[in-house]
């Protein structure tokens, strides 16, 4: 792979990669670091990604292994640097229509925050797959194929994790 | 808008991200990219790979390499001095044993074993010292120059180079769950790959085997596993380009013990952490998911034998819901005779069980369970 190729991959899938990492790592020092460690593995995995296979895919799978091969490195920045908040409160459209009243926009924003949180506490294992699935919009077939598990366990675990978050909601 | 299509959204709509790098970190990336271009060579770490290996075992007459490069050329190439002093040591084995197949000529070239080999350091070897560094080459079979790989004409297809282990799965024990990563360069239109992972010498009383060929991992196409006697054999039918040599190691060099748990702590890697004190064992999802559909409500017309694709994956599909999955993932060795659940679908009182059978045959049968209300 040469600096054509990852110039080409940061354009397409940086900021895809980037919301992943910053998902992942809980702050930015971590993600910045995570982000900039992916695409350099990248280069050093050498492979070809030729137009057939999921360069996001790849890319993803390689910040998931980097990450738990790091873990202990980004929790001892974590505990000296404490995560600072991150912004995320732009409300998708997609939940509003014209009669949304700014009252149910606060709700939802609210929702959203707390769906955030209980992400945010599950278990790596419920974790990484969710992120992978709704952050990184991988399907289910490339997130077996990145962690090497069955698809039917990445459903199962997908199915848990919104179990959990459903049960929170409900309870807040 | 039902309930869980409510959820999807709002899930979708907290998860996803609106962040993005800032140009500064993308350019912190091109900068670190040029620096380390010009630092010599790059090892490339093999990404781990997915599933089933493949080998080739190739069967075919000695070739004489005597106009190839050395191990210790092919290091000296590299700018590894201590490495190519090490393929010049008596601990170096020179094999030059070479095999046809497809369009290809491989060449097992000499290998060596030990610590502090290298003069290229990487983290791994903190944790694994042993290291193995194995040469081998390829060339075109009609004796055409294959171009530098940065020459825009460089076309070859991907290659695979890995260790395997006589009694050990070919995809669950090679070059990428061995710590592996590799050096390739052209020279004179051939290819020259340097391979390096865990050390092999503790399996040498067990047989070693090195496949090369085209592909990218290991799988039941490329190689047969015999499941009773632990051989690996090339898989007659396989596309592909590819050889396997048996490597010849020095028996007195094996080591059981350290073997044993070496296969161990591969085979059965660390649970990821435990966060915020919960548990969270590999069985823990399995129980649940079994106790909750224990009293559950087989849908009849979902009964059937399962499926194979090219790749030997099972495949089972009921009502728009599949699965895909290697059968060494779905039971263990000798595990027959027990309905697994290997998927579940649908929402809360509509949740549906996909689930797995295997006779004594190996027959794999599967079905769908409704949740009991």
């Amino acid at each position: 792979m040469d600096n054509m190729d990852i110039d080409s991959l940061v354009m397409l899938y940086g900021k895809a990669v980037y919301g992943f990492c910053l998902k992942l790592a809980r702050n930015r020092d971590n993600a910045d670091d995570l982000y900039q460690e992916t695409f350099l593995k990248a280069l050093e995995l050498g492979a070809k990604i030729d137009k057939s296979s999921n360069p996001k895919a790849f890319l993803i799978s390689i910040a998931v292994g980097l990450w738990k091969n790091n873990r202990r490195k980004y929790a001892r920045r974590q505990r000296i640097a404490p995560e600072g908040e991150l912004n995320e409160e732009v409300v998708n459209s997609a939940l509003c229509t014209n009669t949304t009243t700014p009252e149910e926009i606060v709700i939802l924003r609210e929702r959203c925050a707390v769906i955030r949180a209980a992400a945010d506490k599950l278990n790596d294992r419920l974790r990484i797959p969710l992120y992978m699935y709704y952050t990184a919009e991988m399907s289910v077939e490339d997130i077996a194929s990145a962690l090497r598990i069955p698809q039917g366990t990445v459903k199962s675990r997908l199915h848990k994790a919104r179990k959990i978050l459903k049960e929170v909601l409900e309870a807040n | 808008m039902d309930k869980y299509e409510e959820l999807e959204q709002l899930l979708t709509q907290a998860l996803s991200s609106t962040e993005e790098p800032s140009e500064i970190l993308n350019q912190k990336i091109k900068h670190r990219i040029k620096e380390r271009k010009t630092m010599k060579p790059v090892r490339k770490r093999i990404a781990i790979a997915l599933t089933a290996a493949f080998i080739l075992v190739m069967s075919g007459s000695a070739f004489a390499a005597w106009k190839l490069l050395t191990p210790k050329q092919v290091a000296e190439n590299f700018g590894d001095k201590s490495l190519a002093k090490a393929f010049d040591s008596e601990n170096a084995v020179q094999i030059n044993k070479s095999a046809t197949s497809g369009d290809y000529i491989f060449t097992l070239l000499g290998m060596t074993s030990g610590r502090n080999l290298s003069d290229f350091k990487s983290s791994i070897q903190d944790i694994h010292p042993d290291r193995t560094y194995a040469v081998v080459s390829i060339e075109r079979k009609d004796g055409t120059p294959i171009p530098a790989m940065s020459d825009e004409n460089y076309s070859e297809p991907p290659f695979i180079v890995s260790p395997l282990i006589k009694g050990q799965k070919p995809w669950q024990v090679n070059i990428f769950t061995m710590n592996g990563g590799y050096y390739q360069c052209v020279v004179d239109g051939v290819i020259y790959r340097m391979i390096e992972c865990d050390s092999i010498e503790m399996f040498a009383d067990r047989g070693v085997y090195l496949y090369v060929g085209t592909g990218s991992f290991i799988d039941n196409q490329k190689v047969i596993y015999d499941e009773e006697t632990g051989e690996i054999s090339l898989n007659a039918n396989n596309k592909e380009a590819g050889a396997l040599f048996e490597l010849p190691l020095d028996v007195k060099k094996a080591d059981h013990d350290k073997a044993e748990q070496y296969l161990r702590e591969l085979l059965n890697p660390d649970p990821e952490s435990i966060t915020r004190g919960e548990t969270d064992t590999g069985d823990e999802d399995a129980l649940d998911w079994e106790s909750e559909f224990a009293d559950g409500i087989v849908i009849p017309e979902s009964i059937r034998e399962v499926t194979y694709d090219e790749n030997g994956f099972v495949c089972y599909e009921y009502n728009g819901s599949s699965l895909k999955s290697s059968p060494d993932y779905l039971f263990e060795d000798g595990e027959v005779g027990v309905w697994k659940t290997v998927g579940i679908f649908g929402d809360g009182e509509e949740q549906i069980a996909l689930q797995l059978f295997k006779d004594e045959n190996g027959v794999v049968t599967g079905r769908a369970v409704k949740k009991a209300k």
